[in-house]
């Protein structure tokens, strides 16, 4: 019967494309009765999209999923609740409006006569959060009040009072402490122990290594290994299987020599830059011509640096520098202003304009340059612009009344990229340049940047690809812990030593 | 425990409402006369039993500006019922009704057509008050309900109204319901977080659409009640009676991002609202200054929620 | 969809022929010829031309407004605001003997400031504005009743209102002047820079903030723009009805947003023409007017128009809609 036991749930031939994305091809693996099974990989590697098809959020293209040698077929939250699949979000699904109780017992199973009897929903949930080691947390009290951890454990305990066989938890994390970590850490073992199946994600090494039973790595969308976690098994090899890519025939050329000029200008730079619990005091410096890029796993705060840097998030603390002018204050206006721009991570939230022909999304930050009288805006030089831009980085359009909208995501990314480049900036600063777009966009844009750098353009880019930063920086700053933990020129780069970094803080291959 | 007391979210209307009443009944002699506290009961109760399905929509999120227009409805129908010579219990049947078909509008337009509640509602406030009027005749007002109509809203028990006493009954049964089942519970639910409650199985669109049925029916039925009380239908019931109850659910621990909210909030409220009017009455000031004086709270109401909805979400690093 | 967005360089997408855009003119023009071949007297120059004096009042409400809708904002105070400039007339010729020219600047300038507070409670707390200015509705309203019963339908002197009875080349010149400010709208709206942004508002604020636009700001003073010429609106009617009356205003917001949104606007922002809200706007006194020469009573006047807003809103959800 071991392999009733070993395919539990059993993943095979999952494919799953996004547009011309593939998030998933082909993934097969299983997983046995009453492990902790970690899935692991670099962002994007995958493992969001598969837990989400687990969890009945979104259907697969093809392929199956069987628990205990049945296929599912609909995939739907509820149907998945029904087959005892439950997930923990990284964004949490509570109600702060609520109290911890209630979110612990959101059908509110406890009745006397069909009123909801309170005293026992809060004895229960005591009981429940006493298992937990959670004493601190009162069940009466609103979940708002309870801090971000403590949240996590409420939701978790939702999903464990409906009795699931399955649970699947995806950073959880990522919000907490060590402390906090530590206790959530020995309840899963417990639950284990107690015969629950654990499907993991997670980027902290350390604790991968502590509770995992296996762990799948994920790569690019595809299956790369599943591995015993024997005392044998190091860091090391799991990095190696995190990155192993072979890079040698790869549209990717490693730079090896920085192309800044070792005497340029310094363009920019951010001295002490700091937000309570999201960010360390951060500096960074950039000069003409320069590349510098930015690594880190989610939750290192490299998301936050880069929002920081250019005002759209506030800062407690820090200054910034722009050729040799101090600037306190920090927003999109001033940067604007300073030729400073921001390539956004998230096209369908924040930089273009969907709606609008792609000549008015050009002309959107220079609309000031191309007004003459009363405000009256120049149409034919616009045009003119417009057509240039488009001619050199090669967008697909069918008229340039085309709207963005309309547009599939590589052109959509060079549009965004069009209007950062159009005010001439001497500063981009670029977030995730080439995230969910295919190979042809991509390469074109690292292109386009490059260019522009050979031209005196400082450019700090943030990604969470690395061959992608190891191609276009001139050096790489790591991040872990809300903190630069690391620095690598052009020349030292490796994949291995650059997650080194991110994972575990050091480079230094003996581990912690 | 004072302090707990104090955490409640009754508790701000609560000692507004003490303390106005305090205040007039230094200002004003005839604030304790019974001519006086009738008055007040009379306009507290409907507009209490209206405040109810109010807070049901604000507790999901979402709210209903067309409860006047209902009400108006429900009073001149009343009229045009007892014209046709309806007896007393097919009256108020057909008038409940009438309001339920008017909520479910609603409903329909905002939960399952998916249109901005504050514009479908006005729509409909403003379509209702149409059709309410096509029913007015300035006879109306001269013609009288059966005697058992009438004591629908003249009789009282215990020195209360009877519509007193039902809107105790709503209270005390809406405050159970909101409580104790887990319908009730499901409403914050939806409005606590929308996404999240789909995600645990709820369906937040037949809530919503329920809620504002309910909210319909209440209205009716503030109404009929009203009209008994007067005796005669008029064109001028519940015009801005809509923003008052918003006000008083929203001063009574409502939120217009949802997901708070009770039934006794609605009421004390009111009640707050309602000694409100009751002071522009007594010190004989100008009935229009209310309107200053209500769209001004409005307003301020709107600026505190927004101010305390914009820290939480900042607090929470998503601005 | 490129027709409601402004000026574009570029050549329109080929075979797409935009319904939207059109629909406000097929509308009105079937409406128009309905009635001039079912009613006798409709189409006679001095019925139109009276129906268009009418409209010229009105449409004032509607720049602001239109403007507002652009950017996804909805300002529903601007009929008391239209109210308030009768009221203040009245407060400032009969109580402080002004002569009209002051009065009416002056009316301007004090609305103006209400909608300069309201765009900045909007904007730095983030709140609906459809809420904030629901409330401004309110206090305004209330004000306006407070000060016209104490004119007690007292008539502003001849020598004030005569100047709204001028005629040039035969029409009432504030015919002109709708005409004209609807015009220059249209061109500032699809030329220029300071009224172009306005879609790139509507169409993604958060892009408009990121490159750098003052968003905010604009915002502002649309709201301020809005109440000002509501109230200039209110002010020429009040010297047409030559007594400042409560009725004034009444009801006009939902007018003013069925026009709009019938004249393409979108409550999500990014669409919308100040000419084919002035369309909008006639489209539905032209209705008024012809359901009234049908007899229809006017609160089933109230339930149709009614029903056609919500009718157009659903269809703005479903065309344009995000759908919440």
């Amino acid at each position: 019967m071991t392999a009733a036991v070993d395919e539990f749930l059993k993943i095979s031939g999952i494919t799953k494309t996004y547009g011309v994305v593939k998030a998933l091809a082909d993934v097969s693996f299983s997983i046995r009765r009453g492990e902790i099974h970690t899935v692991m990989g670099e962002n994007g590697a995958g493992k969001s999209t598969l837990m989400k098809i687990i969890g009945g959020e979104t259907a697969p293209d093809s392929g199956a999923i069987e628990l205990e040698g049945r296929r599912i077929r609909t995939f739907v939250p509820a149907a998945a609740h029904d087959l005892g699949i439950h997930m923990v979000h990284q964004e949490l699904a509570v109600f702060e409006n609520l109290t911890v109780a209630e979110n612990i017992f959101p059908y509110h199973n406890f009745r006397k006569a069909g009123w909801i009897d309170y005293a026992s929903l809060h004895r229960e949930a005591r009981s429940k959060l006493d298992l937990f080691g959670l004493k601190t947390i009162r069940p009466e009290e609103p979940l708002g009040s309870v801090a971000l951890a403590g949240q996590q454990m409420v939701e978790i305990l939702r999903c464990i009072v409906a009795e699931p066989k399955i649970i699947i938890l995806d950073e959880p994390t990522s919000g907490l402490n060590d402390r906090e970590a530590d206790l959530l850490l020995g309840i899963l073992k417990r639950l284990k122990d107690e015969g629950l199946t654990i499907i993991y994600i997670s980027h902290r090494f350390k604790e991968i290594m502590r509770i995992s039973d296996r762990i799948t790595v994920l790569r690019d969308g595809e299956f790369v290994a599943t591995l015993e976690n024997t005392p044998e098994l190091s860091e090391s090899e799991l990095i190696n299987n995190m990155v192993g890519r072979d890079l040698s025939a790869s549209l990717y050329r490693i730079k090896t020599v920085s192309g800044a000029a070792p005497d340029a200008p310094t363009l920019l730079e951010v001295r002490g830059l700091a937000k309570k619990s999201s960010l360390n005091p951060t500096d960074l410096k950039l000069a003409a011509g320069e590349i510098v890029g930015v690594f880190g796993l989610e939750g290192s705060g490299v998301g936050k640096l880069s929002r920081m840097m250019y005002g759209l998030e506030g800062k407690d603390e820090g200054e910034l520098f722009i050729k040799g002018r101090r600037f306190a204050k920090i927003n999109p206006r001033i940067m604007a202003a300073e030729r400073v721009m921001y390539l956004n991570n998230n096209r369908k939230i924040a930089g273009l304009l969907p709606e609008m022909p792609v000549t008015d999304n050009l002309s959107l930050p220079v609309l000031k340059r191309f007004s003459r009288f009363l405000g009256f805006l120049d149409f034919r030089r616009i045009g003119r612009l417009a057509t240039d831009f488009i001619k050199a980085f090669a967008i697909a359009l069918p008229s340039l009344s085309t709207r963005p909208a309309n547009l599939s995501g590589g052109n959509q990314q060079k549009v965004m990229l069009s209007i950062c480049l159009v005010p001439e900036p001497e500063i981009v600063i670029v977030n995730e340049p080439t995230r969910g777009i295919d190979v042809g966009a991509k390469t074109e844009i690292h292109r386009f940047l490059l260019d522009i750098a050979s031209k005196g353009v400082g450019i700090v880019i943030f990604s969470s690809e690395l061959p992608e930063l190891m191609s276009l920086s001139d050096r790489i700053l790591v991040m872990r812990d809300n903190s630069v933990v690391g620095e690598v020129g052009a020349g030292d780069y490796t994949e291995q030593t650059l997650m080194r970094y991110a994972a575990v803080g050091s480079a230094a291959t003996g581990g912690e | 425990m004072p302090g707990k007391l104090a955490r409640k979210s009754e508790f701000v209307p609560l000692v507004l409402s003490l303390a106005l009443a305090a205040a007039l009944s230094a200002a004003s002699g005839v604030f304790w006369t019974s001519a006086n506290l009738n008055s007040l009961q009379a306009s507290i109760a409907p507009t209490a039993i209206m405040a109810f399905g109010m807070m049901l929509c604000l507790i999901c999120g979402y709210f209903d500006l067309s409860i006047g227009s209902i009400m108006l409805l429900a009073g001149l129908l009343s009229g045009k019922f007892n014209d046709w010579g309806l007896s007393t219990p097919a009256i108020v049947l057909f008038v409940l009704l009438a309001g339920l078909a008017v909520g479910c509008l609603n409903g329909f337009l905002v939960a399952v057509l998916g249109i901005n509640a504050l514009i479908a509602t006005i729509g409909v406030q403003y379509i209702g008050y149409g059709f309410a009027m096509t029913l007015w005749d300035r006879n109306m007002q001269h013609r009288k309900f059966p005697g058992d109509f009438i004591a629908m809203g003249d009789g009282q028990f215990l020195g209360m109204y009877y519509m007193t006493w039902v809107m105790l009954a709503i209270l005390v049964g809406l405050g159970f319901f909101l409580k104790y089942t887990l319908s009730g519970r499901r409403l914050y639910y939806v409005g606590g977080n929308r996404e999240a409650s789909r995600l645990i199985g709820f369906n937040d669109r037949r809530i919503v659409f329920l809620c504002y049925a309910a909210t319909g029916l209440l209205a009716a039925l503030a109404g009929v009640l009203a009209v008994a009380r007067i005796q005669s239908p008029t064109q001028y019931m519940g015009g801005g009676v809509h923003m008052t109850c918003m006000i008083a659910c929203v001063i009574g621990g409502g939120s217009f991002a949802g997901g708070k909210g009770s039934a006794l909030g609605a009421a004390l409220g009111v009640t707050f609202m309602s000694l409100l009017t009751n002071m522009f009455n007594l010190l004989e000031m100008n009935t229009q200054l209310q309107n200053v004086v209500v769209g001004l709270t409005l307003i301020a109401v709107i600026v505190v929620d927004g101010y305390l909805n914009l820290k939480k979400m900042r607090a929470m690093g998503m601005i | 969809m490129t027709a409601n967005t402004g000026r574009t360089l570029a050549v329109r997408e080929k075979g797409k022929i935009n319904l939207g855009s059109w629909l406000i003119l097929f509308l009105t023009a079937a409406l128009f010829v309905f009635l001039a071949l079912t009613r006798k007297n409709f189409y006679t120059y001095s019925n139109i031309h009276s129906i268009l004096y009418e409209v010229s009042f009105s449409f004032f409400a509607a720049v602001g407004f239109t403007l507002l809708i652009i950017m996804g904002e909805l300002d529903l105070s601007v009929g008391s605001l239209f109210g308030l400039g009768g009221a203040l007339m009245g407060l400032f010729i009969f109580n402080h003997r002004l002569p009209v020219e002051a009065a009416i600047p002056l009316a301007m300038a004090l609305a103006a400031v209400i909608g300069f507070a309201a765009g900045l409670l909007v904007t730095a707390f983030r709140l609906n504005s459809m809420m904030v200015t629901i409330g401004v509705m309110m206090a305004v309203k209330g004000y306006n009743w407070i000060q016209i019963q104490k004119f007690g339908g007292r008539q502003i002197p001849r020598a004030q209102w005569n100047f709204i009875t001028v005629e040039l080349f035969g029409v009432k010149w504030t015919i002109l002047a709708m005409l004209a400010t609807a015009l220059l709208f249209e061109i500032f709206l699809a030329g220029s820079r300071h009224l172009k942004q306005l879609y790139y508002i509507g169409d993604n604020f958060s892009t408009t903030i990121l490159y750098g636009l003052n968003a905010n700001l604009v915002k502002v003073l649309c709201f301020t723009v809005s109440a000002a010429l509501s109230a200039f609106g209110g002010a020429l009617m009040t010297c047409r009805l030559k007594h400042p009356h409560v009725t004034v205003g009444a009801n006009l917001e939902i007018g003013v947003i069925t026009a709009a949104v019938i004249g393409g606007a979108s409550i999500f922002g990014g669409r919308g023409s100040m000419f084919r809200t002035m369309l909008g706007v006639f489209f539905v006194f032209l209705l008024q007017n012809g359901m009234t020469s049908y007899d229809i009573n006017s609160y089933v006047q109230q339930i149709i128009l009614g029903s056609i807003l919500i009718l157009a809103i659903y269809l703005d959800v479903r065309i344009n809609g995000k759908r919440t």
